[in-house]
């Protein structure tokens, strides 16, 4: 099939808003193959004509394939870091503090997208006057509630109302840190967190951690991922 | 005014005005949208101004993309990397595309040494007993990212010499997509125990654009190019560039950033009046002389 020559008129070059559907030329291409075709004419062994034309094909599939193989990588590889920007990551979860909840070396899905927190909720935290690496913890209470902790009773409430724990390891003692922040209000845009451990964990009790501003909240894990055997929603 | 320089004049006067206007908007922004701890104030009116600017930058963009001519080839197949990027007569992108490799390569040695500082310390956490949170293998393995950047741009600029290999320059832009992807995990990893979104958000999105304006570039040899996405890809790559700048976390993503951005501001120099102009005859290969001893080749 001999291609096609057209010669691009003026005026379709100088009114650019109209997308050139013309064919152009393809002389190198067309020139090339006819060379070939004159190489396997002219040999004694025109299969040589055949293998020379395959050879150079193949080193274009080669080319096309790896061009492929990286795009398909590259893509997969940005589409999952923009969703875990974005959208949900995956965090493993280091420390006691959140037993029998989760574990040490348990790796949980966390959602992030459009996340407010409320009490009850599990959610990650970072907090960089506090530790190098996030935390996980649960909201005990938000922005404008009133916590009370008791640990004669082991019991904490929330606007008067005595919260039923059954997440809780054990029964809450006094921690090494001290008993401070017994009888707190949260402040607007804050929350309170606990862990579940609650005589293992430095949480929002603790002077060092105190109420956490919500915007420190990286999202809730809605999953635990790892280990397979307990694989289930938060 | 020549036709040639008209088809490449918009694209850089606006890819300038966007990289500009996105560096003040960046700059008000954080001026006034954070507060003392670093937290970013929710709603605030710079973050809105930024954000609707980037949508009208990328939307100008996409016009400008629609308004651009491409010539097509005898298969109907927009043209190929030897006809949309590779000139011998012109000079300017060959040069730049060799200053955005240096570029890339400065900060290979920054990487590769942070890399293995993090490496040793990670060795010596262990031996203590402790938990290792970052052991720097994504460091180094970005150094390596950008020598593979750089070896990618010097080919790609080497290819204007050697005009005539029907679409096979372009692959060149395969090992700096492969960098760039290795830079984006970097990134995110390097954010992932503090992940401020508007401290690190802009030059996450500015590294994955970059990648898939090199991917595109690497289209054009195959069999399904994309010049007209590849513009919008590079316009937009020195947009988000020009403003991540502005917060660059170290010296060796500043390298890497300004690479990219000299490189698509190359490609948007080049390609725009080559898409719509065949290469003069005389670049065109000669015809191959015929096979004299057929059993050399074998």
């Amino acid at each position: 099939m001999e291609p096609k020559e057209t010669n691009p008129t003026p005026d379709a070059l100088d009114s650019p808003a109209e997308d050139l559907n013309q064919t152009a030329a393809d002389p190198s291409e067309a020139e090339e193959d006819k060379v070939l075709q004159d190489e396997s004419e002219r040999s004694d062994q025109p299969l040589l004509g055949q293998l020379v034309r395959r050879a150079k094909q193949s080193k274009e599939d080669i080319g096309q394939e790896v061009y492929q193989s990286v795009r398909s990588l590259a893509t997969i590889m940005a589409v999952l870091i923009l969703c875990f920007t974005f959208v949900a990551r995956v965090i493993m979860v280091s420390g006691p503090s959140m037993e029998n909840t989760l574990h040490d070396g348990n790796v949980v899905l966390i959602w992030c997208l459009a996340y407010a927190p409320k009490q009850g909720d599990i959610v990650v935290l970072t907090q960089q006057s506090f530790l190098e690496d996030s935390i996980i913890k649960r909201v005990i209470a938000t922005g404008g509630q009133h916590v009370d902790i008791d640990y004669d009773r082991g019991t904490v409430s929330v606007d008067g109302v005595v919260l039923e724990e059954p997440y809780i390891k054990e029964a809450m003692r006094v921690p090494a840190y001290g008993a401070s922040n017994t009888s707190v209000t949260v402040p607007e845009g804050c929350i309170f967190v606990m862990g579940d451990n609650r005589n293992n964990s430095e949480d929002s009790r603790s002077q060092y951690l105190g109420f956490v501003d919500s915007r420190c909240v990286l999202g809730k894990a809605v999953f635990q991922l790892f280990p397979f055997s307990d694989i289930h929603f938060l | 005014m020549h036709r040639k320089t008209l088809m490449r004049l918009p694209w850089l006067i606006l890819a300038g005005a966007g990289a500009v206007a996105g560096i003040l908007l960046r700059k008000m922004q954080l001026e006034n949208a954070f507060e003392e701890s670093g937290l970013a104030t929710p709603g605030a009116p710079t973050s809105v101004m930024l954000l609707c600017g980037l949508a009208i930058i990328a939307a100008i963009f996409a016009m400008l993309t629609a308004w651009q001519p491409i010539r097509k080839d005898n298969r109907g197949r927009p043209l190929g990397a030897d006809r949309a990027l590779i000139s011998p007569e012109t000079k300017v992108f060959p040069v730049l595309l060799v200053i955005a490799a240096f570029l890339a390569l400065v900060a290979a040695p920054i990487f590769l040494s942070q890399g293995f500082q993090l490496l040793t310390s990670a060795f010596r956490t262990k031996d203590m007993g402790e938990t290792v949170t970052n052991n720097g293998l994504l460091v180094f393995a970005a150094g390596i990212g950008a020598v593979l950047t750089f070896i990618g741009l010097f080919q790609m600029a080497r290819e204007c010499n050697a005009p005539g290999r029907r679409g096979r320059s372009g692959y060149g832009g395969v090992m700096p997509a492969a960098g760039c992807c290795i830079w984006l995990m970097e990134h995110f990893r390097s954010f992932a125990p503090h992940p401020e979104l508007w401290e690190y958000g802009p030059q996450l999105i500015a590294i994955a654009l970059a990648m898939f304006f090199y991917l595109d570039l690497a289209s054009l040899a195959s069999s399904a190019p994309h010049p007209k996405r590849a513009l919008w890809l590079g316009a937009m790559t020195v947009v988000l560039s020009a403003l991540s700048l502005l917060q660059a976390p170290n010296f060796g993503d500043l390298a890497l950033l300004c690479s990219q951005l000299l490189a698509a501001i190359a490609v948007l120099w080049q390609m725009p009046d080559h898409l719509n102009q065949p290469l003069p005859s005389s670049t065109r290969p000669a015809p191959r002389e015929p096979l004299s001893n057929p059993e050399e080749i074998l």
